[in-house]
């Protein structure tokens, strides 16, 4: 009896540690912090896609002398001195570098809206349409395309609209709130840049409107999440009503400018009908003797934005200047050793190859390669504790980079239109679903060399650590087998080669 | 008198399944039982949340289960088991690989409870198990995964009454099942929203089900029917057009019968054949399935 109970706790026991269930997080635990700098001459920088001589409407403020201005500051203290503890949470969300936060909210919108479009009753498929976005399929479906160019929008406009801020801040000058109010102890590290228009404001305006052009089904989440920030930039004593306004309305013209180009980027026309598909196919046929057919039952008759390698560039001025070489034909020696090596690795797959292929994977309800090296440099950035400014910068050039990757690999895929592994290789079974898009070049690859190269370069102690991801990213493709090695290698170098012309812009800036 | 002591292998199809301790015998003190099974589970419909469908890239997808289990009598009362399964799974069609490994093993007790023997006798039995990965298996295949790679723990209660002269008998039981968390190899993932995490909590589970049957034969041929019913607390639905993963909350009902024997001039020995079809659901697939065992009795 005494050993029957001694074996019964020890099952209990023993059990009751394996089963705990702990709780997991929905977003990331970024700290608040005292920037790093405030680069006050920050207006002066090259703006991306405004114009130097664009002005904005946004009126002078009040002088911090006057009535208006008195009333804002003291309905602000108050609502400072009874902040609650809910207030000071959503405060620790929004942190003092709300453009992090804002890119993450990207990021689980890109993977919300990440599923591919099923087949209805009769085995077709129906896209998207942006016309009529809550019919099934929701519009978009935010693949790895539309996902670096929804970023890559979202962080170039949130870039200009705070040079624009810069701008302002220092023609206007109106001290922070601290400067004036006696005793006033901001929520975040106090900072001394001029408060009209409020930055952060600024970064809210400018991603509320990009993001819900992108998502516009999500416009009342995303008006919801703006206005708790907004709202928190009073509250937290950091700043009044008018500056938060004339950020807000400062952030919502630049983002409306920025759009501009977004309309007539070529994004209208890359994902083509069947007509248009099938004879991107066929002049690829005629040209090399192979083509790409989707192999998920029932066929994908079109691939994913067949002309998206058309979408005008940031930084190249012609996609040719980046395109690969030809991969080898199937059936060659070169194409032969590839597909050996694809089989020796499924066979033989070690534990850590799986680890690899899994961790990039970045598939279906995912924020995708584009939304993962984001959240890497949001990171750095947080490391490195860079204004809100120094922020933009960072993530503007990594996503103008990764946008120019998918642009040339999307380029290359067409162009090449190279059948994957699982239609070249009769029997071949992968542990990642195939995408929906020709094999060559490797997306992953071309994205990751392109992130790695512009991120190790303005983060210089990284890059080790960046062309180590940007590898591994890589070969993940080879391990799920998906891609032929010099998918990948091809990729990797056009990503590379992308970064150069990125950094050329960045270099050029007057941020240095 | 207790003559068997059998282990259903219940297969609830899709990503996890449970070995379920159901049955209403316990050994005699220092009796062991070797059992050796085999389970064969298909669909090629499922739900997708509540919506029934088909899948191209998988077809009809296979499930085969060998399970090798040990039973040993503590006490008259006192049960104690241990499994160990291996499965194969292989869809029919697409470009996705098919899985083989062992899955989890599970070790538990089972106590009796007598509590009536007056014509009819009442017995009431507790039971707790809990099972744990036998290896780290890949949960990334959706259905071809072998299971949700988490803990579980189960606790059990269960009433048998048997009406000694004609051999009816009904059997309730009710348990809940904690599981744990698994750890992908990925820091993200979404459901209803985005999760920076690579660790998912895998929905615990109610489980519960009526069985009636009669035992013939002088006790050595035992049929039953039961309906069966698991539901998962929280957990995620499959979203469209997606595949499940270790956070998909999975929801059955259940019809099956068994039939078991112990034959006369070999009484050491027993067979039992067992037939399941899942009846309704969500997040799970509408399979078939049926298992075949033999077991082996001996005094140590």
């Amino acid at each position: 009896m005494k050993n029957q109970s001694f074996l019964l706790s020890l099952l209990f026991v023993g059990l009751i540690a394996y089963s705990c269930n702990k709780d997991v997080q929905t977003h990331i635990g970024y700290d608040s912090y005292e920037w790093a700098s405030e680069d006050l001459d920050g207006g002066d920088w090259q703006q991306v896609v405004i114009p130097a001589d664009k002005n904005f409407d946004v009126p002078a403020p009040a002088s911090t002398q006057s009535d208006s201005y008195q009333a804002e500051l003291e309905s602000m203290v108050e609502m400072h001195q009874k902040m609650t503890q809910n207030e000071k949470e959503i405060a620790d969300y929004w942190t003092s570098n709300p453009l992090l936060r804002w890119n993450e909210i990207a990021r689980d919108l890109a993977a919300k809206y990440n599923l591919a479009p099923a087949p209805n009753a009769d085995g077709i498929y129906i896209l998207p349409d942006v016309n009529n976005p809550s019919s099934y399929p929701r519009f978009p479906f935010a693949h790895p395309p539309y996902t670096c160019r929804m970023l890559a929008y979202v962080q170039v406009a949130v870039f200009d609209g705070l040079i624009e801020c810069w701008q302002l801040n220092k023609t206007y000058n109106r001290p922070a709130p601290h400067l004036i109010a006696q005793g006033l102890e901001p929520y975040y590290a106090i900072q001394d840049l001029p408060s009209f228009p409020s930055q952060g404001a600024t970064v809210t305006g400018v991603a509320q409107a990009i993001l819900t052009a992108m998502f516009p089904l999500e416009k009342d989440y995303i008006a919801a999440k703006a206005d708790e920030h907004l709202k928190s930039l009073i509250y937290t004593g950091s700043h009044v009503q008018s500056d938060v306004d004339a950020g807000k309305l400062l952030g919502t013209q630049v983002a409306a400018e920025v759009m501009k180009r977004a309309a007539n980027d070529g994004m209208k026309k890359a994902q083509t009908p069947r007509p248009a598909s099938d004879s991107i196919k066929l002049a690829a046929f005629n040209r090399f003797g192979w083509q790409w057919v989707n192999q998920e039952i029932p066929e994908r008759p079109v691939g994913i934005t067949p002309m998206f390698g058309a979408l005008k560039m940031w930084s190249v001025a012609d996609v040719g200047l980046v395109r690969p070489l030809a991969p080898p034909a199937p059936g060659s020696e070169a194409f032969n050793a590839a597909v050996k090596e694809l089989e020796d690795t499924r066979k033989n797959l070690t534990p850590e190859q799986r680890k690899i292929a899994n961790f990039w994977s970045d598939g279906t309800s995912t924020y995708t390669p584009p939304g993962h090296w984001n959240r890497l440099a949001c990171d750095f950035i947080t490391e490195k504790k860079l204004n809100p400014l120094r922020s933009a910068r960072i993530l503007a050039y990594l996503n103008m980079g990764i946008m120019d990757a998918g642009i040339a690999c999307w380029d290359a895929k067409y162009y090449y239109h190279y059948p994957r592994p699982v239609q070249a290789v009769s029997g071949f079974k992968t542990i990642l679903g195939t995408p929906n898009f020709p094999s060559y070049t490797s997306g992953h690859s071309t994205f990751s060399g392109a992130a790695a190269g512009i991120l190790g370069q303005l983060f210089p102690d990284k890059k080790m650590q960046c062309d180590e991801w940007a590898l591994e990213a890589s070969n993940s493709r080879i391990y799920g087998g998906i891609h032929y090695r010099y998918d990948c290698e091809a990729g990797l170098e056009a990503g590379y080669k992308i970064s150069d012309f990125v950094l050329a812009i960045a270099d050029k800036d007057g941020a240095n | 008198m207790h003559r068997l002591t059998t282990i259903i292998f219940l297969l609830t199809s899709c990503v996890a399944f449970s070995q379920s301790f159901t049955d209403a015998e316990v050994m005699g003190k220092r009796e062991v039982c070797l059992a050796a099974m085999y389970g064969h589970d298909s669909w090629d419909t499922y739900y997708e949340a509540d919506i029934k469908r088909t899948n191209g890239n998988i077809g009809t997808l296979t499930r085969q289960t060998t399970l090798a289990a040990v039973v040993y009598g503590l006490s008259s009362k006192l049960t104690l088991i241990g499994m160990l399964p291996y499965l194969k799974i292989a869809p029919s069609q697409g470009t996705m690989i098919s899985t083989s490994g062992f899955q989890d093993a599970t070790l538990g007790l089972k106590y009796k409870l007598p509590i009536l023997d007056k014509g009819i006798t009442l017995s009431a039995f507790v039971m707790s198990y809990g099972s744990t990965p036998t290896n780290n298996y890949n949960t990334e295949l959706g259905p071809m995964s072998l299971g949700a790679n988490c803990n579980e723990w189960a606790n059990r209660l269960m009433l048998e009454a048997r009406h000694s002269g004609s051999g009816l008998f009904v059997r309730p039981w009710l348990s809940y099942h904690m599981r744990g968390m698994c750890t992908l190899e990925r820091t993200y993932y979404f459901t209803e929203e985005g999760y920076y995490s690579d660790q998912v909590n895998v929905p615990d589970q109610w489980q519960m089900a009526l069985t009636l049957g009669s035992r013939f034969l002088d006790n050595n041929l035992r049929i039953e029917a039961s309906l069966m019913k698991i539901e998962s607390i929280g957990g995620a639905d499959i979203r469209r057009y997606e595949m499940p993963f270790p956070g998909t909350g999975m929801d059955a009902t259940t019809v099956s019968g068994l039939v078991q024997y112990y034959p006369q001039f070999l009484p050491a020995l027993g067979i039992q054949f067992s037939y399941m079809k899942v009846i309704d659901g969500r997040n799970v697939g509408i399979s078939t399935a049926w298992s075949t065992g033999l077991m082996y009795r001996f005094s140590i």
